[in-house]
């Protein structure tokens, strides 16, 4: 139930999205025409005062507007272009920022080991941090001018700290970032905290290593509303068709969305048609879970994700 | 809130109120059908109930509830209708939907269903922008009297899904005083203000006077900020089939066709002037100017736009329509309903409390008509909370709490369950936590503009409803949260909906009363936690606050005193009934006044956990001391069996 597509992970899966211009611009595309990714699809008139706001770097202050997505046009108007395509997809729990485009440069795990300030980082890349994201790596990749950070997690007040905003009057809306200097749009696979990124995501991630991408920080809960990471395919790309089904089901790839077994993954064994007792001694309909590790835990349904 | 006269609702038996013709063949005389279906739609989970007739009386049979679809991936509300109608089938043994409908009426063999019914909470408060008179930008200060005034209208709304918030405009000057006729920096960030508060519609309060409090600059302004909210596109881009909201800054969701709301206050013939001032992007409703005495019209304009901008927007909702027996209704107006059914009824005063997932309600009705209605729109259990964390601060959760906490974990408790609001607590210590937020939500409805418990100062019956009080493992838990929130003086009752039934009853009256009442009486408020006595007055912690006499009908006798600061339980089951006596201190007071002995003029009635004397005081004051606060919060909760 978390995720718009019904799982975190989708190899392959076509997509309409609107990439739109907050403020009134031209299209430089037709409906029909076919775009690549950096391609730039719109020109936008430039912002009345010249100062920099503090956020949503992706529209304020930009002059033109990429595709970010591989495909065909299917809308062009002066508030935006829409695009369908085809595309590989991760969607994570919590997001920060408007739509970033960039190619994904993929840390390794051997290079989050050295001090943050040392690594190299390329101006208008998309990260992906195999793991949780540090303060100091989030203002590098500021400083560096990174469009976009995909990684596990992050804590929380290293993250309020460098957003200088309180993230649940962010995620209701009422509060924007107020920091000074724009900060990459980013997505957190596995939400907020010090969860390792799951195995199919990171699996999938390493796949695309170089690859252009659209990347989407916009989080709305309440609305099943989730950032997501849009990598685009080419056409010709074989996908198996596979209808993500989010139930519940005997058989189900879940992972475990909250606790001490947080972030793991497991196959659903048995569904129990009676609720059944949780440690906190509330009684909810609940699932066996055999995880990875060959531990089984009986779960409620609703603290586990499909995932496959 | 639809405050609907109650006759319009709840037909007392024996009255006429069959709006639907004879009772079916096997069903209760008087009523109108032989079995109903209720849903609930609520922010995270539905719940459905099916009411049918046991032995003459209409009884719950079964209940189910699955998580609410109005949103992707599902985006359509009516799948989780149908996913728990599919489980209450299992449950029932019994067919009720086929191919995607609702089977009605009720088959010869048993299936389907005479009436279908619905409540919903689902879809968020109806966010109001109060527009302030003043032109200026968000960080001045804005005048008392304008900031009095939105809190009337915050009194106005208290008993609606919805929220107003006092908003300044920028001067219309600033829309072209950019470069190249642009717009400023300072225009342009606070139209981004408003886009993310989303209002879905707005009030222009007028105090009933001429001139217009609004200046025809502040109109100017208001006619180019409708044009820039209003011609923002919907959110909307589709995937494979599924809608899918727009991956950018959140932004209202009004088609360029669509017209905003605007409430206005004034009179008739300035309405028709602010008609042709703000153009088609705006649509004027006028009503009456309220005042603290006079709330009733704005309240009422508030909750048809909640209807409209809100329910009717639901994905699936017109479907989920088309199933209905009845105009569905708010859940806090169905509640409100039935809370004020029981007072009427039983000529008690009666508080019910319903804690859900986005939103908290505090009804109260007395014996003579009085109603008190409190929605807390944004303070609830999952997506909710960050409203409560930041209304009260970390401190007001953790006090609370029986152990040492970091403020870290209770934000990273509160942020995990806004972004998975399914989440349910694993262990003691997360339940405890959910508790602790639990009691601040109930608090927050209960400090809303206009709540005046004092003004009922003997609370009768005390009714918990909504799923984190229904599904507490231990009764004594429940008991606590609404003793340490309500804080009742004297004598009252305690009952607790563990079937999550009270919140639909008031909708299932509209269709068939005579089955409200009786599913009331049977099963919503049948789980009676026990009589509590609750002592108030002066006296040191320890001193001697009672002494009570109990007399059992069966002519056992105990008598027990009890002390200022504690919690105490009487063995006193469901089944039994005794006469009390109670012999307060001087200072202390059990509702008859300080020192005045009190005996119960009929025998009280036990349950679940039985006879609760609450001899904590009132207001309930908690230890500064952090230690022996834990340790007061231990003993109060090992007495009550919490």
């Amino acid at each position: 139930m978390n995720y718009p597509l019904g799982w975190p992970v989708l190899p392959g899966i076509t997509v309409r999205r609107e990439r739109r211009m907050e403020r009134p611009g031209m299209a430089l595309v037709e409906p029909g025409q076919e775009v690549q990714p950096d391609e730039n699809i719109a020109r936008i008139a430039p912002l009345g005062s010249g100062g920099v706001a503090p956020f949503a770097p992706a529209w304020f202050g930009a002059q033109t507007l990429r595709a970010g997505l591989r495909g065909q046009v299917v809308d062009a108007s002066p508030q935006g272009v829409t695009i369908e395509g085809l595309v590989a997809v991760v969607q994570g729990l919590f997001g920060v920022g408007g739509q970033a485009v960039g190619q994904l440069n993929i840390v390794s795990k051997e290079a989050l080991k050295v001090a943050a300030e040392l690594l190299p980082l390329n101006r208008g890349v998309l990260l992906v941090v195999p793991g949780r994201l540090t303060k100091d790596l989030l203002l590098h990749a500021t400083t560096c001018g990174v469009a976009g950070i995909i990684a596990s997690s992050m804590e929380v007040e290293e993250l309020e700290e460098v957003l200088q905003v309180d993230l649940t009057a962010l995620l209701d809306g009422v509060a924007i970032p107020e920091n000074h200097h724009p900060v990459p749009v980013l997505l957190f696979t596995e939400g907020l905290g010090t969860r390792p990124m799951a195995t199919p995501t990171l699996a999938l991630l390493r796949q695309h290593g170089g690859d252009w991408a659209l990347l989407s920080g916009a989080t709305n809960p309440r609305r099943t509303q989730r950032p997501e990471l849009l990598i685009s395919l080419p056409a010709e790309t074989r996908v198996p068709t596979v209808k993500a089904d989010p139930r519940i089901i005997n058989g189900a790839l879940v992972r475990v969305s909250s606790g001490e077994y947080a972030g793991q993954i497991g196959q659903v064994t048995h569904v129990f048609q009676r609720p059944q007792r949780l440690p906190s001694g509330i009684h909810t309909p609940a699932v066996y879970v055999r995880l990875e590790k060959g531990q089984g835990l009986t779960l409620p349904i609703y603290n586990v994700e499909r995932i496959a | 809130m639809g405050i609907q006269p109650l006759e319009q609702l709840w037909q007392v038996p024996g009255t006429p109120a069959n709006q639907f013709g004879t009772p079916p063949a096997g069903g209760v005389p008087g009523a109108i059908s032989r079995s109903i279906l209720a849903a609930d739609c609520g922010s995270i989970f539905t719940k459905v109930a099916l009411l049918g007739v046991v032995e003459g009386q209409y009884r719950l049979l079964a209940r189910a509830e699955t998580p609410t679809t109005a949103y992707p991936p599902y985006r359509d509300i009516t799948v989780g209708v149908l996913q728990a109608i599919h489980e209450l089938e299992r449950i029932a043994g019994r067919k009720i939907a086929s191919r995607g409908q609702i089977l009605t009426p009720e088959q010869g063999d048993g299936d389907g269903v005479d009436a279908f019914v619905v409540s919903l909470s689902a879809g968020g408060p109806l966010i109001v922008a109060m527009i302030a008179t003043a032109l200026t930008s968000p960080d001045v200060e804005i005048s008392k009297d304008e900031q009095a005034l939105a809190e009337t209208a915050r009194r106005a709304v208290a008993g609606v899904y919805a929220d107003v918030e006092l908003m300044t405009l920028p001067p219309a000057e600033l829309a072209s005083s950019g470069p190249n006729g642009g717009p400023d920096l300072q225009w342009l960030l606070q139209i981004e203000h408003l886009r993310r508060l989303n209002p879905r519609a707005l009030l222009l309060a007028e105090s009933g006077g001429t001139p217009s409090r609004y200046a025809p600059e502040v109109i100017k302004s208001l006619s180019l900020v409708l044009k820039e909210l209003v011609n923002s596109q919907p959110e909307n881009s589709t995937t494979a089939g599924v809608s899918f909201s727009r991956a950018t800054l959140k932004l209202p969701v009004f088609h360029p066709t669509d017209r905003l709301p605007i409430v206005y206050t004034g009179s008739p013939e300035a309405s028709e002037h602010l008609r042709q001032e703000l153009g088609p992007q705006a649509e004027v409703r006028q009503t009456e100017p309220f005042t603290p005495q006079h709330l009733a019209p704005l309240s009422a304009a508030i909750s048809l736009l909640h209807e409209r901008q809100m329910l009717n927007t639901l994905a699936g909702y017109h479907r989920l329509n088309g199933w209905m027996s009845a105009p569905p209704m708010a859940t806090a107006t169905s509640f409100s309903s039935l809370i004020r059914f029981l007072a009427r009824q039983y000529g008690m005063n009666v508080v019910g409390v319903d804690v859900g997932g986005s939103a908290t309600s505090v009804m109260i009705a007395g014996e003579h008509g009085e109603f008190l209605p409190s929605v807390h729109a944004t303070a609830g259990v999952a997506s909710g909370l960050g409203s409560i964390l930041r209304s009260v601060g970390v401190a007001q959760v953790a006090r609370w709490l029986s152990f040492e906490v970091s403020e870290q974990e209770i934000r990273q408790f509160v942020l995990e369950k806004m972004i998975q609001p399914h989440l349910l607590p694993y262990t003691e210590r997360e339940l405890e936590i959910e508790h602790a937020l639990t009691r601040e939500a109930i608090l927050l409805a209960l400090g809303q503009p206009g709540m005046e418990l004092e003004s009922l100062p003997n609370l009768d019956l005390i009714l918990g409803a909504g799923g984190v009080l229904a599904h507490v493992p231990h009764y004594g838990q429940a008991a606590l949260l609404l003793l340490d929130t309500i804080q009742p003086r004297g004598i009252s009752s305690l009952v607790l909906d563990t079937v999550t039934l009270a919140p639909q009853l008031g909708v299932v009256a509209v269709v068939d009363p005579i089955a409200a009442v009786q599913a009331t009486e049977n099963d919503a408020v049948l789980q009676r936690l026990g009589t509590v006595v609750s002592a108030f007055g002066h006296a040191e912690d320890g001193e001697p606050a009672l002494r009570l006499q109990l007399d059992y009908l069966d002519g056992r006798k105990k008598t027990l005193e009890v002390a200022y600061g504690s919690l105490e339980v009487v063995p006193l089951t469901a089944n039994e009934q005794a006469m009390l006596t109670l012999f307060p201190s001087k200072t202390i007071d059990v509702g008859l006044g300080p020192g005045e002995q009190a005996r119960a003029g009929e025998a009280i009635e036990g349950g679940i956990i039985g006879l609760i004397i609450d001899a904590r005081g009132r207001p309930l004051r908690l230890p500064d001391d952090p230690t022996y606060r834990r340790a007061k919060l231990a003993q109060w909760r090992q007495a009550i069996g919490a």
